[in-house]
């Protein structure tokens, strides 16, 4: 990486954190450090939500997803402005009514303190744990590539968000990430002009779709009712749905964002700005990534997109295989270029029969090279069984570094950690602020001065900085360990819906039978974890089915017990 | 326990929609917004997908 490059991605970085910490350098209250400025808008709190939810490892590997598998993806997102629309409707209002710091704060006015406490714990258990992959999850990558120390990248990117989180509160979150997103949307805009100037071959911008399409990466909508396919629209406006619901409407590190800013009119206004820009920012994103598959057509990619792991090996025992691969590669590369050009050819001419049979060929040299692609994967792995098969996390970053001019570099690593310290700065905001208010303040119950409250709120986030900052350190002593966080955000996730939505919903039931309910849920879904083969996904609806189901039955022997039954 | 629908009263004047009659017109905005989304989207599919 080039000194400009690194001025950049420094510069970048560090002022948006100094403007931070200067813009709220006067706190004095505790409804401003957790709260926010009266003033915020809607502008200013809708790209904080949209902010939260986009962490590192969307931008590194939404385009990877795309180059891999295309970009059906999209369609996750499809239930997702339903649930901002009922978020805005039933949850804004009452949230803002009752003038709550936390969503847990809720459960404790609607039900009792109890229940609030489970709500509180069980989102400090997950979110906490996630935060520390939030920081872990781009660090690995962006050190793998550039040689980088991991532990002094985690250290660093950690000890960031944390100077400007404690220091400012939700106003210094909000504040930096408007500018971070600002940082994210140029930088992903001049990665996707840059990627088109230098797009190899001839082609126009409908020919490069038209090869995308060819190669099965713009596959948006999958109208089929195929219960085994990934992504399809009824998959992604059901299950996208109650997720987003889930994540919106209860966890904290996004309730924590709309409950800034000057009135429920602000709020709403802030989540129908997601509402409608939420599926062509990922549109944009992933068929950015269908475009560097087809870039990547006409410019030899790496045989391996993990090229650290490759060199690695190359030069041990397997250097011979993997070198012979690498040839078959070049030479396999070259004739599937020919191919999809003479094919572009034949479709512009409207010559049917040459297009026939030019596609037959570069279709046929695309299977050769994917067959490559998996004899190098298993080469590699019997190699080293700590490598992982799948490479596309690597894709975009490789693309960046490999053609990018210099100073834009530094611009698309800043995009990446822009987007690591606005989503981890909301989860440490969340977190210190329930700590606070749903535990110590809660249990506490002594009359103190805003300043002692400010103080303790500042505590609770460093502490919970320097938490993430440790797990993130230690996360590679665990295998798989992003997928065993999403594992376990599956396992409680339900619970706290199901108590959310009980709230709302269900006004006959009470305190005890919901706390009852989402404990013998909980442990339901713990039991189907440790003895059941099914998808972790899925443990989002037993868990807030069972939540509901058994709050319902266990009201009803309550209200029978009391002799309040109604026939 | 609290009776949360007792908070759903109606809007204050000051936390109308800009520009829109009530919020339901809002989101029917939205939901019509999503509809064309999803239609641009399948054009798309059926332009270079298939």
């Amino acid at each position: 990486m080039s000194t400009i490059d690194f001025v950049v991605l420094i510069g970048t970085i560090v002022s948006i954190a100094a403007y931070g910490v200067w813009r709220t350098r006067r706190m004095a209250d505790l409804n401003h450090y957790l709260k926010g400025d009266k003033n915020t808008g809607w502008g200013t709190i809708g790209l904080s939500v949209m902010a939260t939810q986009a962490s590192a490892i969307t931008f590194l590997s939404m385009p990877g997803q795309a180059y891999e598998n295309g970009i059906a993806f999209i369609q996750n997102y499809f239930g997702l402005p339903l649930a901002l629309i009922i978020i805005a409707a039933v949850f804004v209002p009452l949230y803002r009514r009752l003038k709550v710091y936390t969503a847990y704060e809720f459960l404790g006015i609607r039900f009792d303190n109890k229940t609030r406490l489970l709500g509180a714990g069980l989102f400090l258990l997950q979110r906490g744990l996630a935060a520390g992959i939030t920081i872990y999850a781009p660090s690995i990558i962006v050190s793998t590539v550039l040689g980088w120390p991991l532990d002094i990248t985690i250290i660093l990117t950690g000890i960031t968000v944390i100077i400007y989180t404690v220091s400012g509160g939700t106003r210094a979150v909000s504040i930096t990430q408007k500018w971070q997103m600002g940082v994210i949307m140029t930088g992903m805009f001049v990665a996707f002009i840059i990627l088109l100037i230098k797009m190899p071959a001839p082609l126009g911008f409908s020919d490069m779709l038209h090869v995308a399409g060819e190669f099965g990466k713009l596959e948006a909508v999958d109208l089929s009712l195929d219960f085994d396919k990934r992504y399809t629209v009824w998959s992604g406006i059901f299950g996208g749905l109650f997720l987003s619901l889930s994540y919106f409407g209860t966890d904290q590190s996004q309730v924590q964002r709309y409950l800034s800013g000057t009135s429920i009119r602000e709020s709403r206004l802030g989540l129908m700005f997601n509402a409608v820009l939420k599926i062509p920012m990922q549109f944009f994103i992933l068929l950015l990534g269908a475009l560097v598959f087809v870039f990547y057509q006409f410019e030899q990619p790496p045989l391996y997109f993990n090229q650290t792991a490759m060199q690695a090996q190359t030069e041990g025992v397997h250097g011979d295989a993997l070198r012979t691969l690498q040839e078959r590669h070049s030479e396999l590369h070259d004739e599937k270029a020919a191919a999809i050009m003479a094919w572009t050819d034949a479709r512009r001419n409207g010559d049917s029969q040459l297009e026939a049979s030019t596609r037959a060929d570069m279709l046929a040299a695309h299977d050769r090279n994917e067959r490559l692609r998996d004899e190098t994967r298993e080469v590699l792995i019997s190699a080293d069984p700590s490598i992982s098969p799948v490479d596309s996390d690597y894709v975009f970053i490789t693309f960046v570094l490999n053609y990018l001019p210099q100073g834009f570099i530094g611009l698309l690593l800043a995009v990446i950690f822009a987007a690591a310290l606005s989503s981890t700065a909301a989860e440490l905001n969340a977190l210190g602020s329930t700590t606070f208010v749903d535990i110590y303040h809660n249990l506490r119950k002594k009359k103190t001065s805003d300043k002692h409250r400010v103080m303790a709120s500042r505590l609770f986030t460093l502490m919970w900085g320097l938490i993430a900052i440790s797990f993130a350190l230690f996360a590679n002593l665990v295998e798989n360990l992003i997928e065993a966080i999403n594992i376990l955000g599956s396992v409680f996730y339900g619970v706290v819906l199901g108590l959310f939505l009980v709230a709302f919903f269900l006004k006959r039931v009470g305190g005890t039978a919901v706390f009852t309910g989402a404990v013998i849920a909980q442990a339901i879904v713990i039991g189907f974890y440790l003895t059941a083969d099914i998808g972790y996904l899925w443990f989002n609806l037993i868990g807030c089915a069972s939540t509901v189901l058994l709050s319902l039955a266990i009201q009803s022997v309550l209200n029978v017990r009391r002799g309040v039954l109604r026939i | 326990m609290t009776d949360v629908e007792s908070l759903h009263d109606a809007d204050h004047p000051d936390e109308r929609p800009p520009g829109f009659r009530s919020w339901k017109s809002v989101y029917g905005f939205v939901i019509g917004v999503f509809v064309l989304k999803v239609a641009l989207l399948a054009l798309f599919t059926w332009t270079y997908a298939q």
